[in-house]
């Protein structure tokens, strides 16, 4: 049975024996299950001093990404989920399609806090003038400050909506994002704060100008009343600390105990970025922030910038390549090179509709496991086979009209272009659960009710197959303490999605642990009940 | 040394595991808490390695924006690299930009450059790029150069790979350029100028100078040299999504410049010429045909001559590639280049090409025979919007070529 941290213990037995030894030998050796478990929430907002601001390097990034193989190589489960294989609430993850159903409106509305920048004249405090996106920050009568981002000429609506849609699904998904607003206004209720700077290419600071303003907005997307439509980002509280790396700790975080390429939350950031072709899913996209409440602080993990995805590429539509191929892949290269270009990569050919408002999107050709990030992420490729289900089961709880929902928030024109990327989703979406719902036990919806287990199989849940497959079910006693199954108690067979819970264990002492090992095909789970103040509980689940 | 993550938490695990296992029962709460707090006791910031801290500091110091971007550099200065011309060699020097003065109207540039040959180049331009409107251009511009080491086989198609020598040929030339671009993608330009040339013993010590092995004969404007009141004419329709690296789209130039010998009135002539370049993209940009014909027609004045040193030229990494630089020469010159382009990589595209071409004195061999030919393969590593270095190996009936170049070829 492998848990939280537990698997650090398991993977590691030299190291362990050896300072172990050193140790005092009256310790007692800890349980498997603990007197809370399974946790829900995993307090890591430990005072920890501030951190150093972190900066990388987007070459050094791609270098080392794909030359070089990051992280902790080991082929271990999860570090950070509970023993039920959930990931518990914590500052870089809250649980909340995953555990619930969400309302329309809860969807819908997402992080958002308020409606967006208050009416009125709104003051540009500073202009970033360079880069891929650029933009400006203003303040709004109220005195809130959001970061203004804009559409191409080429694609009016693309970049904005994409942002908006994704954040959506982000933050339904569990992640912190910002709050996003698509606004439009006219040029003429901006004034310039008489102390609000551009840094130049050079990165030199310089007064911004009216002129410079103007001159931004003149090259990008208007609406045909002339209004300019832009994604008001508003700004997070706390101290930016920049990005996290997708592997490895944060030195300076005293709460950054478990190793991010072991995050079930990161690694099953695949899943998602696939479904909504986030191929700008690495470091320079994400932010640490300083959160500070009555004297404490600590780290807190966010998801930013989501104007590359769906079939936005920010300053233009997404080109063919992302989500198909890494930025460097050796062996397309060299096919193509060594038939004199005769063999064309199969994505080159996939045609996309004419939805400017969209720009590359599709689901037909488009494969769960074989999506690509712009180049290889460690938490990604640390994936196994239960974080894509954790992942792919919360995909699949967004319905039809969920999606239909959230992509109105993207305030498309074009209701043909809204009605494609909705209908695209959905296609994803059902690829995203056929696929990694089947490489592993699909059983979920674990609960005990009146002396029985019963359970679903998400297959036929979303309509992949058609009939509960029976359930061979072995049942043991389990050790807490050596985490050993013993004293085989006999086997059986559940049928639509139920086993009676045996007698011996409806009458055990609190404290007893029960295994149920249910398995059909290649598949298996093995389900820990636990008897608590006389009740069965279900304290851990494992999936094979 | 930076440790793994392992090594970190796992003893600290085992610690303080065994420290609170000691008094009791462990929650999972207690358990991370600990964990927390025993690491709160060994912070330290992450460390960079070096090429990551080197990368991070150009990074925040903008150097390669500043190599890059004209006025910025050190105080306006920055490094010039590249050759100087074909043949010159790999060049360096500095350039020295002032864009946008005079009311955002003005784009000065100064540069002075030098190889490893002795081939040393200076200019002064004074450019008004953005008049009416970015309709209208003007610029005033002052060049000097000094090539030691110019190849010549002599005049016309039969020359001989064994017949090289080397001359020194040094040019001022003064000039004041006016284009207008009345609508989208055409450009109307003119320039009127004054040129002085000099040409001197060659310093390469492999070749025969040409002047002991030519004359005024076998090389026009060997004995002396003029300077030249020059004029031209040019429209210019472009049509290419990219300049630097086009995938589709066409261009077309038509020219016709006068060189006025105001000195020996012995050398003055007019020039007609012609450029027609034509992209086809298949799959997507993936593929790509890329087919382009260029010609010039020089006719000397009544009694007069073209100077060999202004003569077009045939050979080198721009248009017969299987062929060293300035192998053929004459009056006249026509060449077509056909390729195959295909992207291998998104920062690399490949190219099968073959280049066919002449060089004839007589307006009656303006036709499709007897063309020199050769074919190679090419590596053009590229961003988006220009290729910033080629590697092409062509091979002809004189042998097999490899030219480096940080240029595309058209």
């Amino acid at each position: 049975m492998t848990t939280l941290v537990t698997n650090v213990r398991r993977r590691s037995r030299a190291t362990v024996m050896t300072l172990a030894m050193a140790l005092s030998a009256s310790a007692a050796p800890a349980e498997v299950f603990r007197s809370d478990d399974p946790i829900r929430v995993d307090r890591d907002d430990l005072h920890t001093p501030k951190p150093q601001k972190r900066k990388i390097n987007d070459y050094w990034d791609f270098f080392e990404n794909t030359f070089f193989l990051r992280g902790d190589r080991s082929d271990t489960r999860a570090l950070n989920i509970n023993t039920r294989g959930e990931v518990p609430d914590s500052s870089w993850y809250t649980n909340r399609i995953g555990w619930r159903p969400m309302t329309r409106d809860e969807l819908v509305r997402g992080p958002d806090t308020g409606s967006g920048p208050a009416a009125g004249i709104w003051t540009v405090v500073s202009g970033k003038s360079q880069g891929i996106s650029p933009g400006f920050t203003i303040a709004d009568p109220r005195g809130d400050q959001y970061f203004l981002k804009f559409d191409p000429k080429s694609n009016p609506e693309m970049a904005t909506a994409a942002e908006v849609i994704s954040t959506k699904f982000f933050y339904a998904l569990g992640y912190n994002v910002p709050e996003n607003y698509i606004v439009a206004f006219h040029p003429s209720n901006l004034r310039v704060d008489p102390g609000a700077t551009v840094e130049n290419q050079l990165g030199e600071k310089a007064p911004l100008t009216t002129e410079q303003v103007l001159e931004l907005l003149a090259g990008v997307a208007r609406m045909r009343d002339g209004r300019i439509r832009a994604v008001a980002s508003k700004r997070i509280a706390g101290a930016n600390l920049g990005p996290f790396k997708f592997y490895g700790m944060r030195g300076d975080d005293a709460n950054d105990v478990i190793p991010h390429e072991h995050r079930r939350e990161l690694r099953g950031y695949y899943v998602f970025c696939s479904w909504l072709n986030h191929d700008d899913s690495r470091s320079i996209n994400t932010s640490d922030f300083y959160v500070t409440s009555g004297g404490s602080g600590f780290v807190k993990h966010y998801l930013i910038d989501f104007g590359s995805t769906l079939g936005s590429g920010s300053v233009a539509a997404q080109k063919r390549r992302p989500g198909n191929e890494y930025l460097w892949e050796a062996r397309p290269t060299f096919a193509s090179i060594s038939t004199l270009g005769m063999w064309l990569r199969p994505w080159v050919m996939v045609t996309y509709p004419d939805h400017p408002g969209i720009g590359r999107f599709e689901a037909d050709f488009f494969q769960p496991d074989r999506w690509k990030p712009e180049y290889p992420n460690v938490s990604f490729s640390r994936m196994l086979p239960e974080d894509a289900f954790w992942a792919a089961r919360q995909v699949m709880r967004f319905t039809d009209d969920d999606v239909r929902a959230v992509v109105r928030t993207g305030k498309l024109s074009d209701p043909e272009a809204e009605s494609y990327l909705a209908s695209c989703l959905i296609k994803r979406r059902d690829k995203i659960g056929s696929y990694w719902l089947r490489q592993i036990s699909a059983l979920d919806n674990f609960r005990i009710e009146s002396g029985s287990l019963f359970f679903d199989n998400l297959l036929v849940t979303h309509g992949f197959s058609q009939n509960m497959i029976e359930q061979a079910v072995k049942l043991a006693l389990f050790d807490n303490v050596s985490g050993e199954r013993m004293d085989p108690r006999g086997e059986t067979v559940a049928t639509g999605g139920r086993v009676p819970l045996p007698s011996w264990l409806l009458e055990s002492n609190d404290g007893s642990i029960a295994v149920l090992h249910l398995s059909a095909g290649p598949h298996s789970v093995s389900i820990f009940l636990r008897k608590t103040g006389g009740e069965i509980d279900i304290v851990g689940i494992e999936r094979h | 040394m930076k440790r793994h993550p392992v090594a970190i938490v796992l003893p600290l695990f085992v610690i303080v595991s065994c420290t609170l296992c000691a008094g009791g029962e462990l929650t999972r709460e207690a358990e991370l808490r600990a964990l927390r707090e025993e690491k709160s006791r060994v912070l330290a910031p992450d460390r960079r390695n070096r090429i990551e801290s080197v990368l991070l500091w150009m990074q925040e110091r903008k150097i390669k924006e500043r190599l890059e971007t004209p006025g910025a550099g050190f105080k306006g200065f920055r490094p010039k690299l590249g050759g100087l011309s074909t043949g010159s060699g790999f060049a360096f020097g500095v350039q020295f930009d002032r864009p946008r003065t005079w009311s955002d109207r003005l784009d000065l540039s100064f540069s002075a450059a030098a190889s490893p040959r002795k081939y040393q180049s200076y200019d002064a331009i004074f450019d008004f790029p953005r008049l009416l409107h970015q309709r209208v251009r003007l610029t005033a511009s002052m060049r000097y150069r000094n090539m030691p080491q110019e190849d010549y086989f002599g005049l016309g198609p039969d020359t001989s790979k064994g017949d090289r020598s080397d001359y020194l040929y040094e040019d001022t030339a003064y000039e004041l350029a006016a284009g207008l671009r009345p609508i989208p993608h055409l450009f109307l330009g003119s320039r009127l100028g004054w040129l002085h040339t000099n040409v001197g013993e060659g310093t390469d010590r492999r070749f025969p100078s040409t002047t002991s092995v030519f004359d005024e004969k076998t090389a026009p404007g060997l004995s002396q040299q003029a300077d030249f009141l020059r004029g031209e004419l040019f429209a210019e329709l472009d049509y290419r999504d990219f300049a630097g690296n086009p995938h589709r789209g066409a261009y077309y130039r038509l020219g016709y410049a006068i060189f006025d010998d105001v000195t020996l009135h012995r050398y003055g002539f007019g020039r007609l010429e012609a450029e027609v370049q034509q992209y086809l993209s298949f799959n997507h940009g993936h593929r790509v045909i890329a087919l382009r014909f260029s010609t010039s027609l020089d006719h000397p004045r009544s009694g007069q001559s073209v100077p060999f040193y202004l003569q077009r030229t045939l050979g080198g990494s721009n248009d017969l590639r299987g062929f060293r630089e300035f192998r053929f020469r004459d009056q006249n010159v026509m060449v077509i280049n056909l390729e195959y382009r295909w992207e291998a990589w998104i920062g690399l595209d490949m190219a099968l090409f073959a280049d066919a071409g002449k060089v004839f004195r007589d307006r009656s061999d303006f036709d499709l025979r007897n063309l020199e030919s050769d074919v190679g393969i090419g590596f053009r590593f590229n961003v988006e919007k220009g290729v910033f270095w080629r590697i092409d190996i062509a091979r002809s009936r004189e042998g097999t070529r490899v030219f480096m170049k940080f240029n595309h070829v058209f």
